[in-house]
């Protein structure tokens, strides 16, 4: 079943066109992965997704729920974490949290400690934001998108910065995540990555989705096929 | 409901954003511990050391007062001062127009735009909220230091009951929701006239020329009022905002009146409390729904200019540029980058201060119009060249700190001292580049002045000299203040190049070099006067003392800054 549906977007920047027509779907239970070269719109593609950025035309929802006529609904349902999240480096990482969770008007006991053990970030939990390091800092914007409990969680480049435990961590907590019927969008440049994290990618080229691929694990050259799409898109 | 969510939301905010410089003020203590964690007994000590500072302060100024007030409210409040109260908080609210659109443009432009594009609470309260904030930190040292004691003095002299000190607070916050929101509506006017049209060539042109010809209708009638009358000091100016101050229906008297009425005991002050708690929420709730309708942009779209136009000029700039030493030549070459390819903050800088420019010109004009019809004469000319040098040099030299400041540089630092690169050198070019581009800048919008003026040629040239020397010395201080006390860890644009510290020390060095400057040209005027000087000996070392002045204040920075060195710098990296 298909947990988000992205029909024919379009997006313009003045006169330069980044999404023409975009489509594509999400399974329940899915590790999704965008590829595609610089300026393809993956960015403009997430923050569109993620309900940061208005469009030109075309629908986005998850399950039945649509962006555009049920925004607040559709943003409860929805995960973001930028590739260089902002966060209040004045804030100490649990003050952070409960001040999202008020946003949201989440007042649930032990979640703002359960997302931060989740994460791994429990024991610099007083620490101020701005003695973090960019992995921490993800860690924390990814603890902070988890405290609405969202059925898909979009990632823009989320292993970049992490120690190799922490990418491995990273990677199985979002395998246990999306096993719980939830599902990840996620863009990468590291197609290894995008190779054995994802259970299907999709590739971008001129604002459109060019190719989509599956059962990525039985392919031997991985990379020259991706890399080969992307040369004859652009 | 949803006026109680709100409600409660927008609490979460105010206090979540106090929480922020509170830790930023602490972080100053802690950046340098071991392990960075906020130590709970070194933030309670600080605390308490903070606390009893505050309250000393406060104390002695009670104190100071307390004799003073008793005797004033055993007069009783003479008519006389009671206006003179009035008039003081009529011009505090005026004052604090000034700016109110930077303020607001700081609220609507937010860091945390994602934060809040992305959550589900309405961006309008996140405007409000910072807006507000912003205003009562701007009061919160007079409300501390002023009002509080001018009150708690009140409330010993008159012995009204301990209770009773609660509606003094009371009031001052009512005040304060009342500043910050008829502040807020006029930062909310005037962004929105600023964003009317779209930024095209015509419009930039035609609000340029809206606002010479209404900087010109504020200045000309009103200096001719003024000059009409036998006697300056019964400027009908002043009598007219006098007597605008005086009118019970401004609401500021409002405050002062529940005050006065609170302490003589009267009745009626539980009138003028509730009014003015009608007056200061409806003013807050218009702010609050006109808020609803304008919507929050991201900080720092950069927009490339996809093509260039001038290629005439930039073949000689970069023929210009290749006549540099190598070492300065790659700095300059980028920041002209980010001139011309320009951000859109960069662009909004520049026709804000084109705007500013624009309405100042119209006020030196209606002003100019009627000095030369009435009283102008060699020596006033000096004095309004020094005057309008400055004023265009800080206008114009603040927008240019977004690209020429030290903290322009962000982390981007790092690239520059890991490599060993000389700091000095990248001071120096970016004071070369601000120097230059507020040099000509500057002495374009003079000259278009003095045209439209008709000076003569000799009157002209001396502008020109005062404005070039002005120009060196202020453009130069602007950059250098920025290189003694950089920030580079900034989070919203508009505090590039205006950390604290740096305009503090900037204010001080450019007010230093206005004040000496202007104090040399009276002596002279006045020796002229005497017919001990002629006007060619007056104008000569007139400018003379300017570059003095100028050379002396630059060679302190020079050896302020050998002293301070850049290693402090460091720290930020």
């Amino acid at each position: 079943m298909n947990l988000l549906t992205v029909n024919q977007v379009g997006k313009s920047y003045e006169e330069y066109r980044v999404l023409d027509g975009m489509s594509l779907s999400i399974k329940e239970g899915e590790i999704y992965g965008l590829l595609g070269p610089n300026g393809a719109g993956k960015s403009t593609l997430l923050k569109i997704i993620s309900g940061l950025l208005s469009f030109d035309q075309g629908e986005v929802k998850i399950e039945e729920t649509s962006l555009l006529a049920q925004p607040l609904e559709y943003k409860k349902l929805i995960g973001y974490v930028p590739d260089h999240p902002f966060l209040y480096n004045y804030l100490t990482a649990r003050e952070y949290l409960a001040f999202i969770s008020g946003l949201w008007g989440i007042n649930e006991k032990g979640l703002i400690e359960g997302v931060l053990s989740t994460v791994r970030l429990a024991e610099r939990g007083d620490t101020l934001i701005t003695t973090y390091s960019h992995g921490m800092k993800q860690k924390l914007s990814i603890a902070a998108a988890l405290l609405t409990k969202p059925r898909i969680l979009i990632l823009d480049e989320p292993l970049t910065g992490f120690d190799p435990p922490s990418a491995k961590f990273m990677k199985d907590f979002l395998r246990e995540y999306v096993k719980a019927g939830n599902s990840v969008l996620v863009t990468t440049h590291i197609l290894e990555v995008a190779q054995h994290f994802c259970d299907r990618v999709g590739i971008i080229g001129e604002g459109k989705l060019v190719q989509e691929l599956d059962q990525l694990g039985a392919f031997d050259s991985f990379e020259d096929l991706v890399i080969s799409v992307m040369e004859e898109s652009a | 409901m949803v006026t109680s969510h709100y409600i409660k939301i927008f609490f979460l905010i105010f206090l979540t954003d106090l929480r922020r410089l509170y830790n930023r003020f602490y972080w100053v203590f802690y950046r340098y511990s071991h392990n960075h964690e906020l130590n709970f007994i070194t933030k309670r000590r600080l605390n308490v050391c903070l606390v009893g500072i505050v309250v000393s302060i406060i104390s002695i100024i009670t104190c100071m007062i307390y004799f003073p007030m008793k005797a004033f409210l055993t007069d009783g409040i003479s008519p006389d001062i009671l206006s003179w109260i009035r008039y003081i908080l009529l011009i505090h609210i005026l004052l604090g127009f000034i700016g109110c659109i930077n303020r607001y443009e700081r609220a609507i432009q937010p860091e945390d735009y994602e934060i809040i594009i992305g959550s589900p609470v309405p961006a309008f309260l996140f405007v409000v909220n910072r807006f507000v904030l912003q205003n009562l930190l701007s009061v919160l040292s007079l409300f501390l230091f002023l009002f509080l004691p001018l009150c708690i003095s009140a409330a010993f002299a008159s012995k009204v009951s301990w209770c009773s000190l609660i509606v003094f607070p009371i009031v001052g916050m009512l005040y304060i929701l009342f500043y910050s929101s008829i502040c807020g509506v006029v930062g909310y006017i005037g962004y929105y006239i600023m964003h009317r049209w779209k930024w095209t060539q015509i419009s930039i042109f035609s609000n340029s020329v809206f606002f010479t010809i209404f900087g010109f209708l504020a200045s000309f009638p009103l200096m001719s009022w003024v000059l009409d009358r036998t006697s300056l000091s019964e400027a009908r100016v002043v009598l007219l905002i006098r007597g605008i101050a005086e009118s019970n229906w401004v609401p500021t008297n409002l405050f002062i009146e529940a005050i006065r009425t609170f302490i003589a005991g009267k009745p009626f002050f539980l009138m003028v409390f509730v009014l003015c708690i009608v007056v200061s929420f409806i003013t807050f709730l218009v702010f609050c729904r006109l808020n609803r309708f304008i919507s929050v942009k991201p900080m720092l779209q950069i927009r490339m200019k996809r093509e260039n136009r001038y290629r005439y000029l930039h073949s000689l700039y970069l023929r210009l540029l290749n006549s540099l030493p190598n070492e300065y030549r790659f700095i300059l070459d980028k920041d002209i980058k980010s001139l011309t390819r320009i951000s859109e903050m960069f662009r909004y800088r520049i026709i804000k201060i084109l705007y500013l420019f624009s309405l100042t010109s119209g006020l030196f004009i209606g002003l100019g119009m009627n000095g030369v019809q009435n009283f102008v004469s060699d020596t006033s000319l000096l004095i309004t060249f020094v005057i309008l040098s400055s004023i265009l040099s800080s206008l114009i030299g603040t927008g240019l700190l977004g690209v020429t400041s030290i903290d322009s540089e962000s982390t981007n630092i790092n690239l520059f001292l890991q490599r060993g690169f000389d700091p000095k050198k990248l001071i120096i070019s970016k004071v070369l580049l601000q120097v230059i581009v507020l040099l000509f800048s500057s002495t374009f919008f003079l000259l278009v002045i003095s045209l439209a003026l008709s000076l003569p040629m000799y009157a002209i040239s001396i502008g020109l000299s005062i404005n070039m020397i002005v120009s060196i010395v202020y453009g130069a201080i602007q950059v250098q203040v920025t290189a003694v006390y950089p920030r580079f860890d900034w989070e919203h644009y508009s505090e590039i190049g205006r950390s604290p510290r740096s305009v503090t020390l900037e204010n001080v060095l450019t007010g230093v070099y206005f004040i000496f400057i202007l104090q040399g040209i009276g002596a002279l005027i006045t020796l002229h006067y005497f017919n001990d000087i002629s006007a060619f000996m007056m104008f000569s070392w007139s400018i003379i003392w300017c570059l003095l002045v100028g050379v002396l204040l630059l060679g302190y920075m020079y050896i302020f800054l050998e002293r301070k060195g850049t290693r402090h710098w460091e720290g930020y990296r």
